[in-house]
């Protein structure tokens, strides 16, 4: 059997949401707002590449993110997604965004494994990007 | 006076939330009271089980990597989201809500956390959350 495939909407999509930026807002410990700004989503790294797989096609999605001297690749395989992979769903549950459900997800992802360390805690190297298993399956509605 | 956030660093018996095989997706884990984004007052935002993508079930993998279980994990995410220090609205339907959590030591040190919420902007529903171990402090808990 082939390897799975990403829809090719993922890249434009994930990429618009990985360069966004949006205004935050600070607050003081006595809960007063302090300051608001613009803030990357990227936070302190860079991305220098968000591409499919030059050999492997649609199958893995290549990102690559620079921060303080190191360089992560995040490889992403469609095989991980077999659900979400076409990007072409949007569940009202969790996804209420402009954008399909891996595009969502994988950013959420991403920002969870990556974006909010610190560069010098992950350091250079290549992090497999994946989701918890999903243990709603036998009987969830 | 301890800052709002703190959180004693005593060792607490994880109180299952229920989110076993059999449990629906949209089976209630917890409700939040959270601080609502450059306005007064607060909204309510939801922890369901969830699935592989958002609630319970996603950010379980995050809880054994925090410290004090399940009671203090849902602590946090309670004192993020009432009292966050930083709330950035995002283009991915998300919110980034982080705060700083204290962990003290007996021993006369303390490490400080950032505790990090991500809900969907439009209903409240708690996507993932977890904490980044930050920088050790050698003095008592402020």
């Amino acid at each position: 059997m082939g390897r799975m495939e990403f829809g090719p909407s993922v890249v434009p999509e994930l990429r618009e949401i990985l360069l966004s930026t949006s205004e935050a807002a600070f607050y003081g410990p006595d809960g007063r707002l302090t300051e608001t700004r613009e803030v990357p989503f990227l936070e302190e790294w860079h991305l220098t590449r968000l591409d499919f797989d030059p050999d492997l096609g649609r199958s893995r999605i290549i990102c690559v993110l620079t921060g303080a001297g190191e360089e992560v690749t995040a490889l992403i395989d469609a095989d991980d997604f077999p659900n979400l992979r076409d990007n072409t769903s949007k569940s009202a549950g969790w996804n209420a965004s402009a954008y399909h459900d891996l595009a969502v997800h994988l950013s959420v992802l991403i920002q969870e494994q990556i974006l909010t360390w610190d560069p010098a805690d992950i350091g250079s190297g290549e992090i497999h990007i994946r989701r918890p298993a999903d243990r709603a399956k036998p009987a969830a509605r | 006076m301890a800052p709002a956030w703190y959180v004693a660093s005593v060792p607490v018996i994880a109180t299952a939330p229920g989110c076993g095989k059999g449990a629906n997706v949209r089976k209630v884990v917890a409700r939040y009271k959270a601080r609502k984004y450059r306005a007064a007052g607060y909204r309510t935002d939801t922890l369901y089980c969830g699935n592989s993508s958002y609630g319970y079930r996603h950010l379980e993998p995050h809880i054994a990597q925090y410290f004090g279980g399940w009671a203090n994990f849902t602590f946090s995410m309670a004192q993020t989201l009432k009292a966050p220090a930083r709330v950035v609205p995002q283009n991915n339907g998300n919110y980034l809500e982080s705060a700083p959590i204290y962990q003290c030591f007996f021993a006369g040190y303390y490490i400080i956390w950032t505790f990090f919420v991500v809900p969907q902007i439009s209903s409240g529903t708690i996507v993932t959350a977890y904490g980044r171990e930050g920088r050790r402090v050698n003095q008592s808990c402020p």
